[in-house]
């Protein structure tokens, strides 16, 4: 089977060549921006495997069977920022899911919008960002080679039950910290630490300058 | 051919004993005393044949006899007579200084006061660990070329400090590591990194007691 591999970030780098080895795998391209995605000919792929892949796929998802893994249990953090927004939410444990990459131009969600997923694992959400994202290169590998091994025939697509409101992915503004007085320590800790390198970190600003946080730590 | 100098370095502090592990080996034989213990085994029977004695970030008081009988260098690292006595480096940054230098003195019966015989300048910028790399690294050059000078020379250089230039700060307690919540608003970014820096492993680390009394602490920032 020929496949095509996206991924940008480090986490997820770390996945292809333990991925690659699959025996249904005869080969194994990878992509690290849409233009090498252009380039390859993707469309003469047989499956197309991505994650934390943050650009749309567009027609190409309609064409070639595309999955990505997607980290969050609750549908309302189905758009971006899913580890963030949970980490502020106060979530601990959350599910890390195969989802298949669909186009829809009228969604006015992100590619996990039709609530699929095949395969999922548990994702502890309780250390700071270096552990999350080991954590998500580990699943990341056991969730794709699941898939593979049920890949074509026995893939079982479930859904996640549907929301209301899907929450807005975050930006680099939103980390700043407005009122620490009014914050509890837990919550602090939270903002923080969910917004550890490589993600904009935690920030208080004057008109002096800005201080960044990086690193801290809370016993309860 | 010149007789290697006999120098004993006390030093406990895993800057200091870095210095001492780097001090040019040609020049003399040295006995690195690394604990409190192993400096008071030492000099139960001491019968002051050393040529010099360093004493590099040593926190106990040395006795007058042996101040007054051997060549006692004292090192600090700051710009002496400036932010005499304990926690140096925290106090510098945390008020704001940029440049520090370190400070080879000799010993004398006052706290952190004898003449002053070189001085190297290092940066404070950066993190804690980046600036006692750099203290090592000027340390080490300014021993080079005292203990070289004294092995041509028997000279020792030694300038009085300048009282009028003179501060004093004592040690800092681990309360002092707390940034109040107000101070969010009255330091200025640069005020609360440097204070966050300055406080980083292995000292207790800056920290704020929130809303709720809980405390947490900030290990790392950037400005």
């Amino acid at each position: 089977m020929k496949t095509l591999f996206l991924a940008y970030r480090q986490w997820a780098l770390d996945v292809y060549p333990r991925i690659k080895k699959h025996p249904k795998i005869s080969e194994m391209k990878l992509c690290t921006t849409h233009e090498e995605l252009v380039a390859a000919n993707p469309e003469s792929y047989d499956l197309i495997l991505t994650c934390g892949w943050s650009d749309e796929l567009y027609d190409l998802a309609n064409k070639v069977q595309a999955i990505g893994v997607h980290c969050a249990e609750l549908d309302r953090y189905s758009y971006g920022s899913p580890i963030q927004l949970q980490i502020l939410d106060g979530i601990k444990y959350t599910k890390h899911r195969i989802f298949p990459f669909k186009w829809d131009a009228t969604s006015k969600r992100a590619h996990t919008h039709t609530r699929e997923y095949s395969h999922e694992t548990v994702l502890d959400l309780t250390g700071g960002m270096k552990d999350i994202l080991h954590q998500m290169t580990e699943t990341s590998v056991v969730l794709f080679n699941m898939f593979l091994d049920d890949y074509p025939n026995q893939i079982v697509w479930k859904q996640w039950p549907e929301e209301e409101l899907v929450r807005p992915k975050r930006n680099p503004s939103d980390s700043e910290i407005k009122d620490i007085s009014r914050m509890t320590a837990r919550q602090i800790y939270d903002f923080i630490r969910c917004l550890e390198d490589p993600y904009p970190n935690a920030f208080i600003k004057d008109e002096t300058g800005t201080v960044y946080f990086k690193n801290v730590e809370f016993k309860e | 051919m010149i007789s290697p100098l006999n120098i004993i370095v006390c030093a406990y502090r895993d800057w200091g004993i870095k210095i001492a592990e780097s001090l040019p080996q040609d020049l003399a034989t040295y006995t690195i005393l690394r604990s409190k213990e192993e400096y008071d085994t030492h000099f139960k029977n001491y019968n002051n044949d050393a040529d010099i004695i360093l004493f590099f970030g040593w926190s106990w008081i040395i006795p007058d006899d042996i101040v007054n009988n051997n060549i006692c260098i004292g090192l600090h690292p700051s710009p002496l007579p400036k932010y005499r006595g304990g926690s140096p480096i925290q106090n510098q940054i945390i008020a704001g200084e940029s440049v520090s230098a370190v400070s080879l003195f000799r010993l004398s019966d006052k706290l952190d006061k004898g003449d002053i015989l070189y001085q190297e300048v290092f940066s404070l910028e950066g993190n804690l660990s980046e600036v006692f790399d750099r203290i090592v690294i000027s340390a080490t050059k300014a021993c080079e070329h005292l203990l070289r000078t004294f092995a041509d020379t028997k000279l020792l250089v030694a300038l009085p400090q300048n009282e009028t230039q003179g501060s004093y700060y004592k040690r800092r307690t681990p309360e002092q590591s707390e940034i109040k919540l107000e101070d969010f608003t009255t330091f200025t970014a640069n005020e609360l990194h440097n204070k966050i820096r300055a406080l980083q492993d292995p000292y207790p680390n800056a920290f704020v007691v929130c809303k709720d009394g809980t405390k947490l602490y900030l290990k790392l920032s950037a400005i």
